[in-house]
């Protein structure tokens, strides 16, 4: 059985590793001010699915 | 009659969290390119190595799909996370220390940089001839600019986490930013557009 947290832990943390790289390269440029919304909304989202997933 | 032998229950498959394997590959990865940047045969970064250590959690994660949860590796992934963005909101190249920048006249405005610390531009007495642009950026620490009374300008400053103030008009917390336009600001023939940026700190621009 495939365990959704993990998984979804881990696309987040692939996604958000390779933005922070690409812009530690200097590939792209992140703006500050929309990191630290951005996690929080992250943040949220994983908390709302760990919630549906524990449910279920 | 004597029963058949019950054959023996499987014993519990025993499933080792993956964390401290992981952190050990880490460890031993950041200690690899420490030592070659202290032998100068690479170019050591945390911009890069906090990402990629945070993109190598994630795939093992991945890859966990079918084992028990990874709690200790996901807390890895998140502490890795901040860190990372930590980094980013406090670009933190440019140096450390307090620096301060004074222009007068038509001397020509160079665009600054600072890591860590106070940086302090006095453009109070500058005299341009023409539309001038400065962009400054701080990593973590204070940000001040002072221009002339009567020079038009153009400003966006922003902070990833900490306090604006604009011409005494202010704004705090999470990625605060403030836009100002001084009037006649296209139509002047001087005039100076900032882009002034902390990650974590303070910025103020006063006359």
């Amino acid at each position: 059985m495939i365990d959704r947290i993990n998984v979804g832990a881990g696309v987040f943390f692939v996604l958000a590793g390779l933005l922070f790289l690409l812009d530690g390269l200097e590939v792209i440029a992140v703006s500050a001010t929309w990191v630290w919304p951005l996690l929080l909304i992250a943040l949220g989202v994983a908390l709302v699915l760990a919630g549906r997933g524990r449910r279920s | 009659m004597s029963e058949p032998p019950t054959p023996a229950a499987p014993e519990p498959r025993t499933e080792r969290s993956l964390a401290p394997i992981a952190l050990g590959a880490l460890l031993i990865v950041a200690g690899g390119a420490w030592l070659l940047e202290t032998l100068d045969l690479i170019d050591f970064s945390f911009e890069v190595l906090l990402p990629a250590a945070l993109v190598v959690v994630g795939v093992i994660l991945i890859a966990a799909a079918r084992r028990r949860r990874q709690g200790g590796l996901i807390a890895l992934g998140v502490v890795l996370t901040v860190l990372s963005a930590l980094v980013v909101a406090g670009d933190v190249g440019g140096g450390v220390g307090d620096r301060r920048v004074e222009v007068t006249g038509t001397e020509p405005i160079r665009d600054q940089e600072l890591g860590v610390g106070q940086l302090v531009l006095d453009l109070s007495d500058i005299e341009p001839t023409g539309a001038e642009e400065l962009v400054a950026e701080v990593g973590i620490g204070e940000l001040r600019v002072e221009v002339p009374p009567d020079l038009p300008v153009r400003v966006h400053a922003e902070s990833g986490i900490g306090q604006v103030d604009v011409f005494g008009e202010q704004e705090g917390g999470f990625g605060s930013e403030i836009d100002h336009v001084d009037e006649g600001f296209d139509a002047a023939t001087a005039s100076l557009d900032l882009e002034l940026s902390v990650g974590i700190g303070e910025v103020t621009i006063s006359r």
